[in-house]
């Protein structure tokens, strides 16, 4: 992953916030759940960084694996407080993309894709396309072996293609 | 990127030209509030995990096969063979035992009948033998400590004899 070094938590996040937060609301089932699994993820990850400076922030993959693993033990923990309070994701429609300006159309006909998904394709392609982890980083973060992390990108990226709206997306 | 397989380069090359939407100012600040507010760091040396305790531990447990494994003193055959008695001079802390006789007893064991013992001028004899044991019992009146002794005796008796 060709990331230029960083030096500070502020341009960490600049440069890699949206797309932990893209990969946190594939994980979560409403943005508040999102919101709350980045953060918490993002503080454990620094706290096991040991012999690091305070101000240097953790690895890319060390957080997303964080993240997932948090994001499971709070779908645990939801699952056990019963359907009553299950909060289903689609309830805030919130675009996962940049959908200002001259790319809205685009970027809504991803995001409607991406949600269709089946999680398992959704992850894979979240983490290759947009976090830019490798394969190898991939199956890393969500344990699973290499090569079926590469078929589901390859499954996940034909179902985006086949997707009647995405047809013409490289003529947009 | 690194060296990675690409399925479809201009399908993907053209979905990473939609973003990721961007953090909102208020996610953003507290997303920095809380990892500030992380602690710092303690340095690898203060942590006392099983690696801290890995080296002293290795080093007691060799001392341990080591002085296990040691041999003990040998004897050095050009030494000469002294029979004079050890002198232990240790001093013992523990307070002296004192000890008091509680019993005693006497046991014939056995009687031997002997002859008619005569002689001039006086009145005859008869020589008894008895072979008896005596027993002393010493005890220590405050505890359970308790020592007996035997002492094998062997009396020899003239015991005036009338002859009929």
């Amino acid at each position: 992953m060709a990331t230029p070094p960083v030096t500070n938590w502020q341009s960490w996040l600049a440069e890699h916030g949206a797309r932990l937060l893209l990969f946190a609301r594939t994980q979560a089932r409403c943005e508040a759940d999102a919101e709350d699994l980045l953060q918490d993820a993002l503080v454990e990850a620094s706290r096991k960084c040991d012999g690091r400076p305070p101000d240097l922030p953790p690895d890319l993959p060390l957080v997303y694996a964080t993240l997932r693993r948090r994001a499971i033990d709070l779908a645990r923990s939801t699952d056990r407080r019963g359907a009553r309070e299950e909060r289903v994701m689609e309830e805030v429609d919130t675009c996962w993309f940049d959908d200002t300006i001259e790319k809205k159309e685009t970027a809504q006909t991803i995001d409607r894709a991406m949600k269709k998904m089946p999680e398992k394709f959704r992850e894979v392609l979240m983490l290759k396309i947009w976090s830019e982890l490798t394969f190898a980083e991939i199956a890393d973060t969500l344990g699973i072996p290499l090569n079926t992390a590469a078929s589901r990108y390859r499954y996940g990226l034909e179902m985006l293609r086949r997707d009647a709206n995405l047809n013409n997306l490289k003529q947009q | 990127m690194k060296h990675e397989p690409e399925m479809d380069p201009a399908f993907e090359a053209e979905l990473r030209k939609t973003l990721p939407a961007k953090l909102d100012d208020r996610l953003l600040g507290r997303l920095e509030q809380a990892v500030a507010a992380v602690p710092e760091l303690q340095p690898h040396a203060m942590e006392f995990g099983w690696k801290f305790w890995l080296m002293p531990g290795m080093a007691v447990a060799a001392l341990a096969i080591i002085l296990t494994l040691k041999p003990g003193p040998q004897l050095s055959p050009q030494t000469p063979h002294n029979p004079t008695l050890a002198v232990d001079a240790t001093e013992t802390k523990e307070a002296p035992l004192e000890l008091f006789p509680a019993l005693r007893y006497n046991e014939v064991a056995s009687a031997y009948e002997g002859n008619i013992i005569e002689l001039p001028g006086q009145q005859p004899y008869r020589h008894m033998r008895l072979r008896s044991v005596d027993t002393f019992t010493w005890k220590d009146p405050n505890g359970p400590t308790r020592v007996e002794f035997t002492v094998p005796r062997d009396e020899h008796l003239l015991i005036p004899a009338e002859i009929h």
